[in-house]
């Protein structure tokens, strides 16, 4: 570091640099790294990763050819019938999966931790707006789930709020008045 | 050749709901295209169930979606040059020249000329397919069930030899869009395939639930994963106008960029990321002879860009005339004119010829206004990268819920989109395109239906895939792009075997 700063100086020192650019710029150096350091906690490099991948998918092979064996059919008016297909894409993905699996490239990391709970909170987010849309109606739907993902992206709460009903209110007048899409009213608005 | 159908086209195309669908798209394409979270295939995928319980017409609808693709290669190059992060995948290579240029405080200019190239690369690929497509459709009048299985095993070679160095992962997306496809009624046996007795799983899946399924989720986690609140300030594009000098330089270098991005518009599955590459590549080699390449070289921001417009508009050649599609946006769009039970194919432009030629002509009116929007408002579509991750990724994920609601008013269409869109984020995080997966799925039906024809018309002989010389050309073709990762490998690997061996002498 010391080597790279004192190799640094003179170039910049000669093309006039003036020195709070230059500090600003190590310190920049410092936070960039500091930030990269942050990012190997968060993001667990995963060698293994496309290994499982390539596993899950030959899995998904077998099963889906299991699957396409016992596809029952009374009569096929052409010789293939419909087992035929589904069998040699089982076979072809099996066998793409061995190639893989015998040369994997490089995963982008997964995330771990926090991250990775939070990812997940998403996809939970979507399920618990789907059981209430019936319920509590669009708008409201809409209002919850763009709060929490909101919250979930680390915006500030009163943001956030402001921000959901924004969104609740312009997609509920987009789809429902200018588009006359039917979504649910609510049932606890009657 | 009759080019009457592009005459019927512009009467379609000029009325005031089709110019007024064609403003729209071309603006929503230029928004979606600046912002590096969104590309063309996530806002069509969106904008396709909206079209369809709007009942729009089939020749609208295609009018918006093909304004909003051309719209987004436009606005694409905006990130690339002020960021250096290619608003979608046609813009990689426009960053290599346009972002040193923004560095040099140019950038107003960088996205002036980019603007008049991608200009330059719209028009020549919107004339490239009025003139080719008839000429394609005619050809392909003589195809039969052999020559269309033939033909969807091209599509997947192609798309395996021009995605770079992961063809096994680009077959397996396609052999998992494959599979997805045969999940449902079959309609030869009246067997159930797949269905894990859901009626909903009945009619197979829905193409709008696997496609906002694949694209939309996907992508809001992973901006959740970047967390980057997106920027808080854009620095000045100083002169926007570019100077005749620069224009006068790349002039050439657009021209035959448009041409090379058409061409490879026109192969089935090959999309603007490729021509983007092999345009920029052209450019580099026929004309940087002071090196200056890569550090703001005007021709260079030229090249992709042209290249990518063309490529736009060269890959509804193959979807329109032969049904199969030139990229992933054009599959989903396939999978849309499939939703209005229409069935493209080279008997489209005599059946349908107020569609095709809306389509092809609404291509011209499209490049003209996007010229007209993008140079003067370049300023306030930058700021659109403004709009920080926790108010668009909830955006997109309402717009998801309420495509895949709308269309059926079922919480188990969410749901399956939602499992879907697991598997997406899971193979993307793998290093998985979801283009193939796109592809397989809307050739699927197409390659079975035809295979299975094909053999019950010759009693179940293969040799009839092989016995018409259209069939015999398909699989030679075939077969060279099967082959030409593996030469192309074997030449780098000799080239750099080459000098090392020097070395050691």
């Amino acid at each position: 570091m010391s080597r790279e700063s004192s190799t640094k100086t003179p170039s910049d020192t000669q093309t006039g640099t003036p020195r709070s650019t230059l500090v600003g710029k190590l310190d920049r150096e410092r936070r960039g790294r500091e930030m990269a350091r942050d990012d190997a906690l968060r993001f667990s490099p995963s060698p293994l990763a496309e290994r499982i991948g390539a596993v899950g998918l030959l899995i998904l092979a077998l099963a889906y050819g299991v699957g396409a064996g016992h596809i029952d059919y009374a009569f096929a008016s052409d010789p293939l019938g419909p087992r035929a297909m589904p069998l040699s894409l089982g076979l072809i993905l099996g066998v793409l999966c061995l190639l893989y699996l015998r040369r994997p490239g490089s995963a982008k990391p997964f995330p771990t931790g926090l991250l990775l709970l939070r990812i997940l909170a998403v996809p939970a987010i979507i399920v618990v707006t789907v059981f209430l849309l019936d319920l509590v109606g669009f708008a409201a739907a809409v209002f919850i789930l763009t709060a929490s993902l909101g919250l979930l992206f680390g915006a500030p709460l009163r943001l956030t709020l402001v921000a959901a009903l924004g969104h609740a209110v312009l997609w509920w007048f987009i789809f429902v008045h200018l588009l006359d899409v039917y979504l649910p009213r609510g049932a606890v608005f009657g | 050749m009759s080019l009457d159908y592009l005459m019927h086209g512009f009467a379609v195309a000029l009325n005031v709901q089709n110019l007024t669908i064609g403003f729209v798209g071309c603006f929503i394409g230029t928004m979606v295209g600046a912002l590096p979270a969104i590309g063309p295939i996530n806002a069509i995928a969106l904008l396709v169930p909206i079209a369809y319980t709007m009942e729009f017409p089939a020749e609208s609808t295609m009018i918006l979606l093909a304004s909003v693709y051309c719209g987004a290669e436009y606005g694409g190059r905006i990130s690339s040059v002020l960021l250096n992060v290619p608003g979608d995948a046609g813009a990689v290579m426009s960053a290599l020249d346009g972002y040193p240029l923004a560095c040099q405080g140019r950038a107003g200019e960088a996205l002036s000329l980019s603007g008049l190239s991608s200009f330059v690369g719209g028009m020549v690929g919107a004339l490239g397919l009025a003139l080719f497509a008839p000429l394609l459709a005619g050809l392909a009048t003589g195809f039969g069930p052999a020559e269309y299985f033939v033909l969807t095993v091209f599509a997947f070679a192609t798309l395996g030899s021009m995605l770079g160095g992961r063809p096994v992962k680009t077959l397996i997306g396609c052999t998992l869009g494959l599979m997805l496809a045969t999940v449902g009624l079959d309609a030869t046996s009246g067997a159930y395939r797949f269905t894990f007795d859901q009626a909903e799983l009945g009619d197979g899946i829905e193409f709008v639930v696997l496609v906002i399924g694949l694209f939309s989720i996907p992508e809001a986690l992973i901006m959740l994963e970047n967390q980057a609140e997106g920027l808080t300030e854009i620095g000045k594009l100083g002169r926007i106008l570019a100077r005749a000098d620069d224009i006068r330089k790349s002039a050439g270098t657009a021209l035959r960029s448009a041409i090379i991005g058409f061409v490879v518009g026109v192969l089935p599955g090959t999309g603007a990321s490729v021509s983007g590459a092999i345009a920029y590549m052209t450019a580099k080699r026929l004309s940087d002879t002071e090196r200056t390449f890569g550090k703001g070289d005007v021709r260079g921001l030229a090249a992709p860009e042209a290249a990518n417009n063309a490529t736009a508009c060269g890959a509804f050649a193959p979807m329109l005339t032969l049904g199969v599609p030139g990229s992933g946006t054009t599959a989903v769009m396939l999978g849309a004119l499939m939703l209005y039970n229409i069935q493209p194919g080279p008997m489209l432009l005599s059946e349908r010829p107020e569609l095709v030629g809306g389509l092809v002509a609404s291509l011209f009116i499209a490049n003209i206004l996007l010229l007209i929007l993008n140079l003067p408002l370049v300023t306030l579509f930058a700021r659109i990268l403004l709009i920080p991750n926790w108010i668009l990724a909830p955006g997109i994920l309402v717009l998801s819920i309420v495509g895949v609601y709308a269309a059926h008013a079922s919480g188990f269409s969410v749901l399956l989109m939602l499992g879907i869109g697991m598997m997406g984020w899971l193979l993307r995080k793998l290093g998985f395109d979801m283009a193939p997966i796109i592809l397989g799925f809307v050739l699927g039906s197409v390659m079975e239906t035809n295979l299975r024809n094909a053999l019950a018309i010759s009693g179940g002989d293969v040799a009839i895939l092989f016995a018409s010389g259209l069939c015999i050309a398909l699989w030679l073709i075939t077969a060279a792009m099967a082959i030409l990762p593996f030469v192309a490998s074997l030449r780098r690997y000799e080239k750099d075997r080459g000098p090392k061996g020097t070395r050691s002498l």
